[in-house]
């Protein structure tokens, strides 16, 4: 399956990229995204971030479909 | 901003610095609603912060802007529902601000003080925790640090 991921800030540094879509293993159901996404990206366990997949936080292992919108999402620095 | 559920959210945010005329008007709006009688503003401005001997001249706002827009309006619901409330407008910049200009408007209303200070209060710690904006700090010597609310 294929999705899209989106990354801001500090780690869109990171991955030198805005986005980018990724080929992941599985169903599209309780998928740890978080433990794909540090595979992928080791400099990401050293920072601080959240992932939000349809625009809401999630914690642990979640639901993922092709047109899920995930996002990782450095710490906020709003106000 | 008004809301029902469905109903596409107005953004709160603002290209560029918040001018002090737009909260002068803001506040000269008000004068029609007169069962009001409390106003509480918040103003975030944004500090020249020095870090590591570098002197922050600017912060660059980006948000993930649709997360951004549905939590506004999530925390603007709750902050309706928590406190007497007649109106409440907040704004945000997004792209360059410089350091003394204002970066965050949160304007509540209410018959009375309590209520407004409350809600201003609580308006605004909750944007600083859940709301997806992120802010570059920008140095005289174009170096840049991302800033993290703490």
């Amino acid at each position: 399956m294929k999705v899209n991921v989106k990354y801001f800030g500090m780690i869109a540094d990171l991955t030198g990229k805005g986005s980018e879509n990724l080929e992941i293993a599985g169903q599209g159901r309780s998928l740890d995204m978080r433990a794909m996404l540090l595979a992928k990206y080791p400099g990401l366990a050293n920072m601080s971030w959240k992932l939000a997949v349809d625009q809401e936080i999630v914690e642990g292992s979640c639901d993922v479909h092709e047109s899920s919108e995930i996002v990782l999402l450095p710490p906020f620095a709003g106000g | 901003m008004k809301t029902e559920t469905g109903k596409k959210h107005k953004s709160v945010f603002v290209a560029g610095p918040i001018s002090p005329e737009f909260i002068a008007n803001s506040i000269a709006k008000h004068q029609v609603k007169t069962d009001i009688g409390a106003h509480n503003i918040f103003l975030g401005q944004v500090r020249a912060d020095s870090i590591e001997g570098r002197e922050v001249v600017a912060i660059e706002y980006s948000a993930y802007n649709e997360m951004a827009d549905k939590v506004f309006h999530e925390i603007r619901e709750e902050a309706f529902g928590k406190f007497e409330l007649s109106c409440m407008h907040i704004y945000h910049s997004l792209g360059a601000v410089k350091a003394g200009e204002i970066c965050l408007f949160v304007f509540v209303s209410s018959r009375h003080r309590d209520m407004a200070y409350q809600a201003s209060r609580h308006i605004v710690e909750e944007i600083k925790a859940r709301v997806p904006i992120f802010g570059k700090e920008l140095f005289a010597d174009d170096s840049y640090a991302w800033k993290e609310n703490i």
